[in-house]
């Protein structure tokens, strides 16, 4: 064997590795595979990278390539350019002009018309036939929910509390066994939801890896506390800049590191889904390639056990355990079970835990077994069964999860003909915390095209429980029937560990105070969700994205390993409601704030008949190219449009929004533009006054 | 005929401007972007936390990975990275413990099949004699072609950070 084929063969699979994961894509990708039609989208989204970035970036294949000159690589890699440059111009010939709906698709009817009519029965349902006795002698219809070990679970657990807590407290004495300190058993979530959590983990055989904490090293130099998105990204950047790393995770979780933002969005679009099928939760991106909701396969961790000795380093996840405290001045960690660990440099990414209601947590537990939150993956399998049982679900909350899984579950439920979808909130449209009220308004309009029930400016007065499903009543006088609610309405940061470790948690916004190092305390950081961190431009903050954690969890490792970098570079987020919305921002996109959004008009020379009263002003007015100011209070039947009457409506299919504060720009959102977040990152970088902010849209080029 | 206007509600102000009201360049001027760092930086060295590494640099043969790497950028040799065969058949080795990372990972669409560099990499190793590299300090960032530039929705800042 040659050297060259050694070469040839290492590098091409370098090579088809990097092509694999790179980001390195045209500025707008082919047809949209989520959706049946077409339109630009988001870049990449799922690496670990800052979304969106270094598009023209060499990946390792150009360098490799590029420094390998054969006789015919040359023109390879040049093709290779041509072919991206050919797709790119193909695609801006036609980018968004594709974004209709298929005739077909459309919802003749109002979806809220059988709910108005104070709907009382349900989807007619059927008990598998072998369906065994369940538990709840309160549900004729159990059987169907006995595959569900969860659910038949809780009702062991919230019936029965006996048999499960013998059982959990069985497991958790084995486990125990050979520990020194008495342990609570797998788990005992830092979210404090303790007793029924743990057992339901005894139970339902989730055990801790490695079965014991003493198996876990006594000391590490990189420690991670929580297994997210934040964490995975430390990571990355920890072994980055040292490359001999040993890091350990403790997570409470019972699965590998993953990302979120699927488990609404994607993953409801996968054809023919389910736990069986799809264990390793593939779905398939905007951009075309199918991947896993977890970050890397098994195979790229190392055992715990064996972290202390690898040569090399690398990455451990001690799944199932809870962190109790840190001794920031000691450098140690000390477990629920009391088990300690020193570290040289520790960072904590623990995350939030969906907030639920208090009428819900208060609830009788036949109504409390139809509650859930969502977040997990196994919420989304839990989730996937109701809907896959054509089964009626209502949404309670307004905001990214909430609105993002209507949608996603309003179009499962049309592809497989089944259950009604509802989406219950008392602010008057969707999104309202980041959409400007007319956008939001908008937008729920849109959302009730496809099919979801939305019914704003509501809240649950009462839930009770019938044979088989929940009972919501609502303030008003609406009666709606329900297979499940997913309670969606935000979440709180875990920062339980706080108080036994001295750490500050900040009193409005909630999560560890660290600076703008994301440093609480010497060699302890604090990355993501559970991070309040200090912006130098944008003052104190605390996000909640997917974006944010990469960013932030990438900074962290960073100064981890000692860059001493501050937070500068500003996290992004991004969202997709339905075939017709999808929107990316920056910044501070708070809709209490002042904005100016600009919108694209079709000009005359579009062959499109909008018949929207924009259109009539327009003719109404001499001609002149004046803008015209149309005041509220003059027209203002623009303001309280009917949403049903889709014809008055403007058309907000495209535009900028910019945010303002102090008149300077701190936040901006893209709505239906996408590969702009560059763009708008360095404006708001400027932090600057412009005197004319349709100037500043123009950059964005919203007719392109 | 049309022109751009206005609506105002309450703090929130619409614009609708249509193509030709965007027409003419816009007057605001934003610094030049910095170019984007990629694989090598400016002065020579590796960015080993480039994403377009795709995680290579930190899987489970990254430290072989970068040795390999780093052994064929510095090299010296005639022909360029003549002097890595050991480096490159350690990471190939590793490589192999690893199938599930390093062969289908997170793709699995992408394969063999469409990878240009089938078509690019000669097969009969024997006969291809490599080029001598002329540029022994990669320059980083290869001017993509003209049409692909991105216009002032620069993707540099993405990476300042």
């Amino acid at each position: 064997m040659s050297l060259w084929t050694v070469m040839y063969s290492a590098i091409r699979r370098a090579h088809i590795l990097a092509r694999k994961r790179t980001i390195v894509q045209p500025s707008y990708q082919h047809a949209a595979p989520v959706f049946d039609l077409q339109r630009s989208c988001h870049g990449k989204l799922y690496e670990m990278a800052p979304a969106n970035s270094s598009k023209y970036m060499p990946t390792a294949k150009q360098v490799f390539f590029k420094s390998v000159k054969y006789d015919t690589s040359t023109s390879g890699t040049l093709l290779d350019w041509q072919k991206q440059s050919d797709i790119d111009k193909h695609m801006s010939k036609d980018p968004c002009r594709l974004m209709t709906k298929e005739p077909g698709k459309q919802p003749a009817e109002d979806p809220c018309e059988q709910f108005k009519r104070m709907r009382l029965k349900n989807d007619p349902k059927q008990c598998p036939p072998s369906g065994s006795a369940a538990p709840d002698g309160g549900d004729g219809c159990n059987g169907k929910d006995s595959g569900d070990p969860n659910k038949s679970l809780k009702l062991t657990c919230l019936l029965g509390a006996l048999a499960a807590m013998v059982a959990g407290g069985l497991i958790a004495w084995f486990l125990a066994s050979t520990k020194n300190d008495d342990n609570k058993g797998a788990g005992g979530g830092s979210d404090g939801d303790n007793n029924s959590a743990d057992a339901k983990r005894g139970v339902s055989g989730l055990v801790t890896s490695p079965d014991s904490s003493e198996k876990l090293p006594k000391h590490v130099p990189y420690l991670i506390i929580g297994g997210g998105t934040a964490a995975f990204s430390a990571f990355r950047s920890i072994k980055s800049n040292d490359a001999k790393a040993k890091v350990l995770i403790v997570s409470n979780e019972y699965h590998k590191p993953y990302m979120r933002p699927p488990l609404s969005k994607e993953l409801w679009y996968t054809p023919n889904t389910n736990e069986k099928t799809n264990k390793d939760y593939r779905f398939k991106q905007w951009a075309g390639s199918e991947r896993s909701l977890f970050f890397e396969p098994d195979e790229f961790f190392v055992d715990p056990e064996k972290l202390e000795e690898s040569v090399n380093g690398g990455i451990a996840v001690a799944q199932g355990f809870s962190v109790q405290k840190v001794d920031a001045q000691n450098h140690t960690v000390t477990l629920n079970d009391g088990y300690k660990i020193t570290y040289d440099e520790c960072l904590i990414a623990t995350g939030c835990a969906p907030k639920n209601l208090p009428m819900f947590r208060d609830a009788a537990p036949s109504v409390r077994e139809k509650v859930m939150v969502y977040r997990t993956p196994d919420d989304f399998d839990r989730l996937l069964r109701y809907a896959a049982e054509k089964r009626s679900i209502t949404i309670v909350g307004n905001g990214f999860i909430g609105s993002e899984l209507a949608c996603s579950l309003a179009h499962y439920s049309k592809e497989n003909d089944g259950g009604k979808i509802y989406q219950v909130f008392q602010e008057s449209g969707n999104m309202s915390k980041v959409l400007p009220n007319y956008l939001s308004r908008w937008t729920m309009a849109k959302m009730k095209n496809q099919g979801v029930c939305v019914i704003p400016n509501a809240s649950i007065k009462s839930a009770t429980r019938d044979e088989e499903s929940l009972k919501l009543e609502l303030n008003n006088g609406m009666t709606l029937l329900s297979d499940i609610v997913v309670v969606c309405v935000g979440c709180s940061p875990n920062t339980n560990l706080a108080s036994p470790s001295k750490l500050e948690v900040d009193r409005t916004l909630g999560g560890f105070v660290v600076n703008a190092e994301l440093e609480a305390r010497r060699n302890l950081y604090v990355a993501g969700d559970a991070s309040c961190f200090y912006d130098p431009l944008l003052g104190r903050r605390r996000v909640e994205h997917h974006d944010h954690s990469v960013v932030s969890g990438k900074l962290a490792g960073e100064n981890m390993t000692g860059a001493k970098k501050p937070y500068v570079h500003q996290s992004m987020f991004w969202s997709d409601l339905g075939p017709e919305i999808g929107y990316e921002g920056i910044g501070l996109a708070d809709s209490s704030l002042p904005t100016v959004g600009i919108f694209a008009l079709p000009s005359a020379t579009d062959a499109r008949s909008s018949t929207d009263n924009l259109t009539v002003n327009r003719e109404e007015d001499d001609g002149s190219k004046h803008t015209i100011i149309v005041d509220e209070k003059s027209n203002s039947d623009v303001v309280t449009w009917d949403d049903d009457a889709h014809g008055e409506q403007p058309d907000y299919g495209r535009g900028v929004i910019f945010y303002l504060k102090n008149e300077k720009i701190v936040g901006v959102l893209m709505w239906n533009l996408f590969s702009r977040v560059g763009l708008a990152r360095t404006i708001i970088n400027q932090n600057k006054k412009y005197d004319d902010l349709n100037e500043v849209a123009k950059l964005f080029e919203i007719h392109s | 005929m049309s022109f751009s206007f206005c609506k105002q509600f309450g703090k929130d102000k619409v614009i609708f401007v249509t193509k030709e009201d965007h027409a003419t360049p816009s007057t605001i001027e934003l610094p030049a972007p910095e170019p984007a760092e990629g694989v090598i930086t400016k002065d020579g060295n590796i960015n080993w936390s480039c994403p377009c590494l795709g995680g290579m640099a930190t899987g489970p043969c990254g430290v072989d990975f970068r040795e390999a790497f780093s052994c064929f950028q510095y090299s010296k040799a005639e022909p360029k990275g003549s002097d890595c065969f050991e480096a490159f058949t350690k990471m190939r080795d590793c490589f192999q413990l690893y199938p599930t990372v390093y062969n289908k990972a997170n793709g699995g669409i992408d394969d063999d099949d469409d990878d240009p560099l089938a078509d690019a990499l000669p097969v009969d190793t024997s006969s291809e004699v490599p080029v001598k590299e002329d540029q022994p300090a990669e320059s980083g960032a290869p001017a993509p072609p003209a049409e692909v530039v991105p216009s002032q929705t620069s993707s540099a800042v993405e990476k300042a950070q």
